[in-house]
């Protein structure tokens, strides 16, 4: 079998590309010709232009997901909000209570923080999602105590796609007066975010997923006097104390930038990928022994989440020479455990190991979409035929 | 996990040698069951670790030809064509690297060398399967 080598990137979920037009905007705040000056040093003028800079961006995250300018603050990306928010939460809450509320299919930075809270005392209840990969909101409000002082549950799984009933969830919550936190890293750009409408109180944003630069991202606080984070750095009181450390001023513009062409192109995006990605699922669909995970729920539109059972996912991969597609999340695969999420939807470990995880974005082709999908079909025809049993299951 | 129960990191390219090996399917698939002394030996679980079939055709105390079926990840495909590859023409008591050695020649990362046990157990037993026909 070729190995082809022309590269084809449909791992979209892990991180996107930086869109041109953001790489150009950034360019403008790196050298000594551009607004390079420290955007806290407001007793210049370079200082106070890139400080109206970061405070434009901060107003593009905010456009985006219908928050006010000051609810938005600015971190290092969604490992960092997921943290802050969980960790800054259950500090300035411990006094009343230490039960705190997820699902089993949240992402390694919230699952990681979750357990770390238990070994300090914390108790979590993990909620379980059924065989779609929803977290159904009877579930969570038979995990809601009086005690609870946080429930998170993501907006879009990154392995899946499958979107999360964020609106019924936060409702229960706010009804408790339990504050709602959701991971929207998969969903900013892709999905509409109406934060004045939703009943949701922390929510956490990356830019790399949105076409921006890695390293930056963003944690959604709802103005609320009675919500109170403690901070995990501490320094110089940068964003109103909440977040230390110098602004990456090119960091932040070019999330501003990525969050601005989001809101203005994100709906025609999201149909043209849609469209791409349903074509390639009507082709993979026709093969023996493939199933799609998470497949009657709604999805977000570029994720893919296909089983191939009669093969190895690893193998699978293998033969696909350079179709850049993933077997779980980046990060489950780095661990090499089969995905926790397609566990907790009922697949066997078996199962999950033959899954791959394709996730198509704003730079995907149709001609890649029809390359790929041959590659599959064609690497996966030849390795189920040389399975043990195959000649049980499959014809020569 | 790892025995000291951390995270196994995943080795996703391996030397141009396993890389050869692993895209080499030439020997891959299942001789005909009216082949002249056929042997045939199993090891392994699709759902844990890989499941390895080893047909092998032996005359006159001569291993005339190996095919290999498997499902499991690209370290064990490359083991299996590689052990086939070796193995034919060869006297059926032929000494073949041990699955270690094989791993380590091929440039496995550590984590994987367990996965290469179980090409070397179907290929033990088939040539097991061999011994009980001679004995029979």
């Amino acid at each position: 079998m070729a190995r082809a080598q022309r590269p084809i990137y449909l791992d979209y979920a892990a991180t996107t590309p930086v869109d041109p037009r953001v790489i150009d905007r950034m360019a403008g705040f790196l050298g000594v010709e551009g607004l390079f000056a420290n955007p806290s040093s407001v007793t210049h003028a370079p200082g106070r232009a890139a400080r109206a800079a970061v405070e434009e961006a901060r107003h593009e995250v905010a456009a985006l997901i219908g928050a006010r300018d000051r609810e938005v603050y600015f971190t290092s990306g969604a490992t960092e909000s997921n943290n802050l928010a969980w960790r800054g939460l259950a500090a300035s809450r411990r006094d009343r209570g230490c039960h705190l509320v997820t699902s089993r299919i949240e992402h390694a930075s919230v699952l990681d923080t979750a357990r770390a809270l238990e070994a300090e005392g914390f108790r979590v209840t993990y909620v379980p999602c059924n065989r779609e990969g929803r977290v159904e909101p009877e579930r969570v409000r038979e995990a809601l105590t009086p005690e609870t002082l946080l429930c998170s549950v993501m907006h879009v799984n990154n392995e899946t796609g499958v979107i999360q009933d964020i609106a019924a969830i936060g409702g229960l919550c706010r009804d408790r007066g339990i504050p709602f936190h959701v991971d929207a890293v998969q969903s900013a750009g892709k999905l509409p975010i109406d934060l004045s409408e939703l009943p949701v109180d922390l929510m956490s944003f990356s830019a790399h997923k949105v076409y921006g630069p890695k390293g930056i991202g963003a944690l959604y606080v709802r103005h609320d006097p009675g919500l109170v984070l403690e901070p995990l750095i501490r320094g110089g009181g940068q964003e109103r104390g909440l977040r230390a450390g110098t602004l990456a001023t090119h960091q932040i513009v070019g999330l501003g930038t990525a969050f601005r062409i989001a809101r203005e192109e994100g709906e025609a995006d999201a149909a043209r990928i849609r469209q791409l990605r349903d074509a390639l699922w009507e082709r993979l669909s026709r093969l023996d022994q493939v199933h799609l995970n998470g497949g009657g729920a709604p999805r977000a539109c570029g994720h893919l989440s296909a089983s191939f059972n009669a093969v190895n996912g690893e193998s699978l991969i293998f033969f696909l020479g350079n179709l850049a597609v993933a077997q779980g999340s980046a990060c489950s695969s780095a661990r090499g455990e089969p995905s926790h999420v397609l566990q907790a939807m009922g697949l066997s470990p078996g199962e999950a190991e033959s899954t791959l995880r394709i996730t198509l974005g704003r730079f995907t082709t149709p001609e890649e979409i029809e390359i790929a999908a041959e590659r599959i079909i064609q690497a996966y025809t030849r390795l189920a035929a040389i399975a043990p049993g195959s000649g049980r299951r499959h014809a020569g | 996990m790892s025995a000291a129960g951390l995270p196994v990191i995943l080795e996703t390219s391996g030397s141009a040698q396993f890389e050869f090996w692993a895209s080499n399917l030439e020997r891959a698939g299942r001789l005909a069951p009216d082949t002249p002394g056929l042997v045939e030996g199993r090891a392994g679980h699709a759902g844990a670790g890989g499941e390895v079939e080893f047909t092998l055709s032996i005359r006159s105390d001569r291993i005339e030809a190996v095919r290999y079926r498997f499902r499991g990840s690209p370290w064990i495909g490359a083991a299996c064509a590689f052990y086939a590859r070796l193995l034919e023409g060869q006297p059926a008591s032929v000494r073949w690297p041990p699955a270690a050695e094989l791993a380590g020649q091929l440039g496995y990362p550590r984590v994987r060398y367990d996965e290469v046990l179980i090409v070397e157990d179907a290929l033990m037993a088939a040539l097991a399967a061999r011994r009980e026909v001679c004995d029979e």
